[in-house]
């Protein structure tokens, strides 16, 4: 996290806890091209991701007080945005279309380089994936919550949250392959 | 190439994320502003709105409760209730209110005719077989700032004579005795409390003081079981003994 000279992170928490406006500023730009990171990687556009990033703020700057000094600020303010998105997303839950599991997914095989490979260009494979297979798959690889906790949060099994995982990772490997492919196309075989 | 197990997988793309940055709009600030700007209006009405209650209840209960401090303020209104208390003690116990103890009707009556006006329930079952009744209600210039169930007291006709007859064993009070009483009530002619007071619905408590005038007028207004403020009159001191005001609620009648 890039700070002003002038700011340090504390005198941002000082005086967003005392609701000063431009301290709330100050604080949103700072911080906000790393969460709007987050939820790009949970939204499926930009757009919705930018609405989560703005409910979050929002949230942020409500619940400031209640950020106690255990554990950074930035990943206090990581786990309220990954909230948000997680809200944001069973709130459209019934709008979803449900992705049926295909049986007998051929696992490529395949060695990956990773430094060719541009952020922006996975994010865009993540954004690809189905709602739940992104969800799930954020929630576990990334912010590394474990099945049952995403099984009781998002109020599927277990089992489910498992199978999406792998789903989605067999996804994600299959076009990140072929991104590289069409790339490296001699190195592939 | 090897395979790539899924914890290296993961762990790759952990670190890709890691530093991620994505810009936002350039306009994104601007809403949360408005959007944080707005919070305390939704807020504040809330917390304005109980307040307002708690004085409103307060003034209410600083103003009603204490009756026997009646005599040092003295309005118009406690007079007439004083004046209702004396007749009422003094000269009638009938099942009918007599015009005695209807300060307003007997008011009525000194202004319209002059005439020995007939009073209480059986009046508005009279009423309606009157097929004239509407039009001399037009007629009474204090139409417009009376319940029609008062006017009813002022329309002479055999029928409702034979039905005072009939219900009320005692003369009702003599014409002196009204204009005194008309004088006394003359300041509370339109929208008063004290005007609904008399509109006697058939029960036979008498007004003595503060507290049954509260009590009667919440009566009115109030048909709930839990009235929003209620007061103990046997004692003539009045004590509050019910108030239910949202959040603010007791009632020792059940403690009882």
């Amino acid at each position: 996290m890039k700070l002003t000279p002038s700011y340090t992170i504390n005198d941002l928490l000082e005086g967003c806890k005392a609701g000063d406006r431009k301290m709330q500023e100050q604080l949103y730009r700072q911080t906000s091209a790393k969460l709007l990171a987050v939820c790009m990687r949970y939204a499926p556009d930009r757009m919705e991701a930018e609405d989560v990033l703005q409910l979050g703020y929002i949230k942020i700057f409500q619940k400031i007080r209640e950020y106690r000094g255990d554990g950074s600020f930035e990943g206090w303010m990581r786990r309220v945005m990954v909230n948000c998105a997680i809200e944001s997303y069973r709130r459209n839950l019934r709008t979803l279309t449900i992705v049926p599991i295909e049986e007998g997914y051929e696992q490529p095989s395949a060695g990956f380089d990773f430094s060719r490979l541009g952020m922006q260009d996975l994010l865009g494979l993540i954004q690809n994936l189905a709602d739940g297979y992104r969800i799930v798959f954020n929630m576990y690889i990334i912010e590394g919550y474990s099945h049952k906790e995403i099984a009781v949060n998002l109020g599927i099994s277990e089992g489910a949250s498992k199978s999406q995982l792998s789903r989605a990772r067999a996804i994600l490997k299959e076009e990140i392959i072929k991104m590289e492919g069409s790339n490296y196309a001699t190195h592939t075989g | 190439m090897q395979h790539i197990r899924d914890n290296e997988f993961d762990q790759l793309l952990r670190d890709k994320f890691e530093e991620a940055e994505v810009r936002p709009s350039v306009n994104l600030w601007a809403q949360i502003e408005t959007q944080l700007a707005e919070k305390p209006k939704r807020v504040f009405p809330v917390y304005w709105m109980a307040a307002a209650i708690a004085v409103v209840a307060i003034s209410l209960g600083l103003l009603l409760y204490p009756e026997k401090n009646a005599g040092k303020r003295r309005t118009d209104m406690a007079v007439v209730a004083e004046v209702a208390r004396h007749k009422a003690a003094g000269s009638h116990k009938g099942a009918v209110p007599s015009a005695a103890e209807q300060p307003e009707a007997a008011m009525l009556k000194v202004k319209a005719t002059g005439r020995q006006a007939p009073s209480g329930p059986a009046v508005s079952t009279a009423m309606a077989m009157l097929p004239d009744a509407k039009s001399a209600y037009a007629k009474n210039n204090l139409s417009a700032v009376q319940p029609l169930a008062l006017n009813t007291h002022l329309y002479k006709n055999e029928l409702t004579v034979k039905q005072e007859i009939l219900n009320l064993p005692e003369p009702a009070a003599p014409d002196k005795e009204a204009l005194v009483l008309a004088s006394a009530a003359e300041g509370n002619t339109a929208g008063d409390e004290v005007i609904n007071e008399n509109d006697s619905k058939g029960d036979n408590k008498s007004i003595r003081n503060m507290g049954d005038l509260i009590n009667y007028v919440v009566d009115k207004v109030d048909k709930s079981n839990e009235k929003i403020i209620q007061f103990k009159t046997d004692d003539d001191n009045s004590s509050l003994v019910a108030l239910n005001i949202g959040i603010i609620r007791f009632n020792t009648k059940k403690h009882k």
